[in-house]
């Protein structure tokens, strides 16, 4: 099979079941992050620091796994381009914890919140501009706020930044079309989400700012993620497949229940979201809602959505409460547990059989880890998820 | 235009509005319209990155 038709093969059959429909098999489509740069034989640090490293690391593991789908990159953060910008909010492996530790987030503590609680009026005016003149200074070490004299270290920062940003994403494209052309396999998404509410808590008030304003001011919050919901909603489209192939990626973080209250969530995170959801279906492109953390409290909600619109993955939730919720509707995707694959590998074949007798035998389930796969998974398990699916998972 | 009504135009996409910019220029020689696509076309770049660094990086 010349490498062309391996890659329709398999994005045929990824496809089928992201529609919900039963392929020739079931696909498999791992979000391996520093498993690839261990595989490779580099350091988290090596693969983080150096993009080309986690480029090379990508395309042998495709080469050796037979996987239908891959992201093009999950060791997504490029430090070496955050290094240059200055951002605060890294850890980065090789300077600030150990280089075989993935990169880490740092928040603030909430006094020193990127965005402050009396700023919500200014970021509503305005977002862009909020993001550039307030915030961008902020989690920068080297970016100067309005006012200040200009320094060379300011000018650098932001041509570096923004230089090196193209330079990224150029070579992302290089992967995908890599993976293509030289492994036969398919760029697993394309584009970016993240929900208003947990843009507000990631990146701007922190988590415990957000959950305060919540309580206090419900709602400038709300009225905070109605002003930038029409920018995520152009950066989604922005990035997402032209071809209407392949997903636009929702990372869900932490505006689910226990970590906000129901209301909350009902009356800020869903009513700032579904819309977006819904008009990147309009445009053709289904969503996967990459559920970190356990978002069971929510399936009847996900319900409310278009038939076939998204893709559902599981992490820490329970994949058949969600293949009887969701099943009917949308296809489904993980709920492997990361820590079977400390374990050995006749377990994590057992498991992938029960998740295959559970929720895959009518088609619309796509094999993968619960979480992002990094380097304390053991590549003999990892195999074995591989093998089993292909021996278990035939239709 | 004053600079405060700048924000009315702030839609995605868009940092420095084309209606704005405009004002700066006395009068087009050529076509103006190559000039405000173009304008708009980087100005949108700039937009890109500043939303990458929130919401990707």
């Amino acid at each position: 099979m010349s490498k062309d038709e391996l890659y329709q093969s398999r994005l045929k059959r990824y496809v089928t079941a992201m529609r919900n429909g039963k392929p020739d098999m079931i696909p498999i489509r791992p979000f391996v992050a520093e498993f690839a740069s261990k595989y490779a034989g580099f350091t988290a640090q090596e693969a983080t620091h150096d993009y080309h490293n986690a480029i090379i690391a990508y395309l042998k593991c495709a080469q050796d796994f037979d996987w239908d789908a891959l992201p093009a990159n999950m060791i997504y953060c490029w430090t070496g381009m955050v290094q240059a910008m200055g951002l605060r909010y890294y850890g980065i492996p090789g300077i600030d914890i150990p280089p075989d530790v993935g990169f880490q987030y740092k928040e603030p503590s909430e006094d020193k919140a990127f965005m402050q609680p009396d700023e919500y009026d200014q970021l509503i005016a305005d977002p862009t501009g909020y993001l550039f003149n307030v915030w961008f200074p902020r989690v920068s070490s080297e970016v100067k706020p309005l006012g200040e004299p200009v320094t060379e270290r300011h000018n650098l920062a932001l041509l570096k930044g923004g230089m090196a940003m193209m330079e990224y994403f150029d070579a992302l494209g290089g992967l995908a079309n890599s993976l293509r052309t030289e492994c036969g396999v398919v760029s697993a998404i394309s584009g970016i989400l993240k929900a208003p509410l947990d843009i507000l808590a990631d990146k701007l008030r922190g988590y415990y700012g957000l959950v305060s304003d919540l309580h206090t001011q419900p709602d400038k919050v709300l009225a905070a993620c109605e002003a930038v919901m029409p920018h995520l909603l152009q950066v989604a489209l922005d990035g997402a497949d032209p071809q209407k192939n392949v997903p636009v990626a929702f990372w869900m973080h932490r505006s689910c229940v226990p970590l906000i209250t129901p209301e909350h969530f009902k009356n800020i995170f869903w009513p700032t979201l579904k819309p977006i959801v819904e008009e990147i279906w309009k445009h053709g492109n289904q969503v996967l809602f990459y559920a970190e953390g356990n978002w069971d409290f929510h399936l009847e909600t996900f319900r409310e959505l278009p038939a076939g619109s998204i893709v559902y993955h599981v992490d820490r939730g329970d994949i058949f409460k969600a293949h009887q919720v969701l099943g009917d509707k949308f296809c489904l995707s993980g709920g492997i547990p990361n820590d079977l694959f400390h374990r050995e590998p006749e377990e994590v074949k057992t498991y992938c059989k029960k998740v295959i007798d559970g929720v895959a035998r009518n088609g619309g389930y796509i094999m993968d880890a619960g979480a992002i796969i990094q380097n304390d998974a053991r590549i003999d398990c990892i195999r074995a998820m591989t093998d089993v699916t292909r021996e278990y998972g035939q239709y | 235009m004053e600079e405060k009504n700048r924000s009315l135009l702030k839609r995605p996409g868009v940092n420095l509005p084309w209606e704005l910019q405009k004002q700066r220029i006395p009068q087009f020689s050529g076509d103006e319209k190559i000039i405000q696509e173009v304008w708009e076309h980087i100005d949108k770049l700039a937009w890109t990155f500043i939303w990458h660094v929130l919401v990707s990086f």
